[in-house]
């Protein structure tokens, strides 16, 4: 499969920028807000969050793409679309768990196909999210609401949608990756 | 009128927003081809809902940014020589809407 040997470092990779992708487009949005009360001395600095927004979302789904053959034949189809898997490996852990004498882990249901398609949820909102991200670098460079107070809407929209966007794939994109990593099975 | 006040840039932007959000959703709701990635066999083809395996993303967005540049493009040209302030607004509301029922569109197809 593409890249399944660089899997864990993409993974990696694809988090790091992804945390630089809400810090700036955070800062970006919450910069906007002195806009509203006619200020724009730290327009200079606001761009630069938003053309560093555009770059690390940019480069968020370029690094997402590559891992996702990996996850949709290793997580999505072997695991979470396979009740099977997940009933087998709550099985082992159960046993793990009597070895050790510790609390047996929480059991939930064995059908996980809810977590693929709230990933899915996110993969299109990202996609959205990373074509508002460039009209709003586009917005930044030629077409700024400190010149044209008219734009002033569409600029703080933009702000709020990738700020948006990139908040929920970074959340759901945690809550995917946490199946299997901590605790039990669900 | 200086370049500030001639919002075509922005109108460009929106236009090719909302073309991307719509050419993008469009694969999902016709039975237009897509280009599709088989993870298994290392190749992409052309072809119509072909099973949970074979990824469609990488057609959906390919859809979506040629729509969003022939419609960014043909926008800056034509809105260089007109463009005001209603254009900019119903243009405002459009991307914005666009990136709202799009996105929906996606939410309620696989809600969990």
């Amino acid at each position: 499969m593409l890249l399944e040997h660089h899997a864990r470092a993409l993974l990696l990779l694809h988090g790091l920028v992804a945390a630089v992708l809400v810090g700036a487009s955070t800062h970006q949005l919450l910069w906007c807000r002195h806009y509203l009360r006619g200020r724009f001395d730290r327009a200079r600095a606001e761009r630069r969050f938003a053309a560093v927004a555009s770059a690390a979302f940019v480069a968020t789904f370029f690094l997402g793409n590559l891992l996702y053959p990996t996850y949709k034949v290793r997580v999505r189809a072997e695991y979470f679309d396979a009740p099977s898997a997940v009933v087998a490996e709550g099985a082992l852990r159960d046993s793990e768990a009597a070895h050790h004498h510790a609390p047996l882990p929480r059991a939930e249901a064995a059908d996980l196909s809810w977590v693929g398609r709230l990933f899915d949820v996110k993969e299109h909102w990202v996609a959205l999210g990373c074509a508002a991200s460039l009209a709003l670098l586009l917005l930044s460079r030629r077409a700024h609401p400190e010149g044209d107070r008219r734009l002033l809407a569409l600029y703080l929209g933009l702000s709020f949608v990738v700020a948006g966007t990139a908040w929920t794939g970074a959340v759901i994109g945690l809550v995917t990756a946490s199946f299997r990593a901590v605790g039990g099975v669900s | 009128m200086s370049a500030a006040r001639r919002p075509h840039a922005a109108i460009a932007a929106c236009t090719g927003l909302i073309a991307f959000c719509l050419a993008y959703a469009l694969p999902s709701f016709t039975q237009l081809p897509n280009l599709y990635y088989d993870p298994l066999a290392r190749r992409l083809f052309v072809g119509l809902h072909p099973g949970p395996l074979p990824m469609g993303y990488l057609g959906q967005v390919l859809y979506g940014v040629v729509a969003a540049l022939v419609a960014g493009c043909v926008t800056w040209a034509v809105a260089r020589r007109a463009s005001s302030s209603a254009a900019l607004r119903l243009a405002t509301a459009w991307a914005l809407t666009a990136v709202a029922l799009v996105g929906a569109f996606f939410t309620w197809n696989n809600w969990p």
